[in-house]
């Protein structure tokens, strides 16, 4: 079913038709992500992008979709103006190198699994389904360590091909746009 | 936007994606996504956020696309106000 031409209805602006586009981006990486009922989420980024990815899984059913960015004032966006029910600031942390930047994702990812959910006492735990949208490897790097193991995916826009699996079982991605592609890496373990 | 496309060579903790039996998806672009956005715009539930609330500029003819698009590429104007979208309108007297 494919049709050139949609008519916008009289009650949606002009404006919000200009986010139309970016909202397909959202509502195609929430049908990708197959999510369990009421999964947690988290969105690594709160630009146009990430805000309308969060939306769009709260939409959705979410129970708690947490939002993460490095700017406070995004963060604090979202939440107020209903497009995540929590946020968390990210550190500006840098390693001096990849050991020490895979330990600052990993509190990272501790971090945001500590966080109270925003409707009591408990704790967020590791989330169901990870949506990345900053392309920025700290980040990445955390969205793996924070995902829940058996039901977490984590969306990157983008194509990965796998360059080399290093003898710690680190591997070197190299990750570029493929227009019209979805690409999906899964990874299974042995046991 | 390029985003999610930031940056092309990334090192990645694999085995833990592995052994957590993390699956990693892409997802570019969209399709068939209109008929739903539209449904989703017009909706009007206190689960639904306000989505007019992204459009944080505006400017007015062809002769402010420059500004524009100067705008969008920031993170925050001179304000120190968010940007998020930014909306050009055009009309007639607009466009000259």
């Amino acid at each position: 079913m494919t049709r050139d031409a949609r008519r916008l209805p009289e009650n949606v602006s002009l404006d919000v038709g200009a986010i139309l586009e970016p909202l397909g981006v959202a509502i195609h990486a929430v049908r990708r992500a197959e999510m369990p009922p009421n999964a947690t989420v988290l969105v690594f980024g709160a630009g146009a992008v990430g805000l309308l990815t969060a939306a769009m899984a709260k939409v959705k059913g979410a129970s708690e979709v947490v939002i993460a960015d490095i700017d406070q004032g995004r963060i604090d966006f979202a939440v107020q103006n209903g497009f995540a029910h929590s946020s968390f600031l990210v550190p500006m942390k840098r390693g001096k190198d990849i050991d020490e930047n895979l330990e600052i994702a990993r509190e990272t990812a501790a971090a945001i699994a500590s966080l109270k959910t925003s409707k009591g006492d408990e704790s967020v735990g590791e989330i169901d389904a990870v949506f990345e949208c900053t392309g920025v490897p700290s980040c990445v790097q955390a969205s793996i360590y924070v995902s829940h193991p058996l039901y977490f995916q984590l969306w990157c826009q983008g194509l990965m091909i796998f360059a080399g699996v290093t003898s710690r079982g680190l591997c070197n991605a190299h990750w570029y746009g493929y227009p019209h592609s979805d690409p999906t890496i899964v990874c299974r373990s042995a046991t | 936007m390029l985003i999610g496309m930031g940056t092309p060579i990334q090192t990645l903790p694999l085995s833990a994606a592995a052994l957590r039996e993390v699956d990693l998806r892409g997802v570019f672009r969209y399709a068939n996504t209109y008929p739903e956005g539209i449904e989703l715009v017009s909706r009007k539930d206190a689960n639904t956020p306000d989505f007019s609330k992204l459009v944080t500029h505006r400017y007015r003819g062809l002769e402010n696309i420059d500004k524009a698009f100067q705008m969008a590429g920031k993170t925050k104007d001179e304000s120190g106000n968010l940007v998020l979208k930014v909306v050009i309108e055009m009309n007639a007297e607009g466009s000259a």
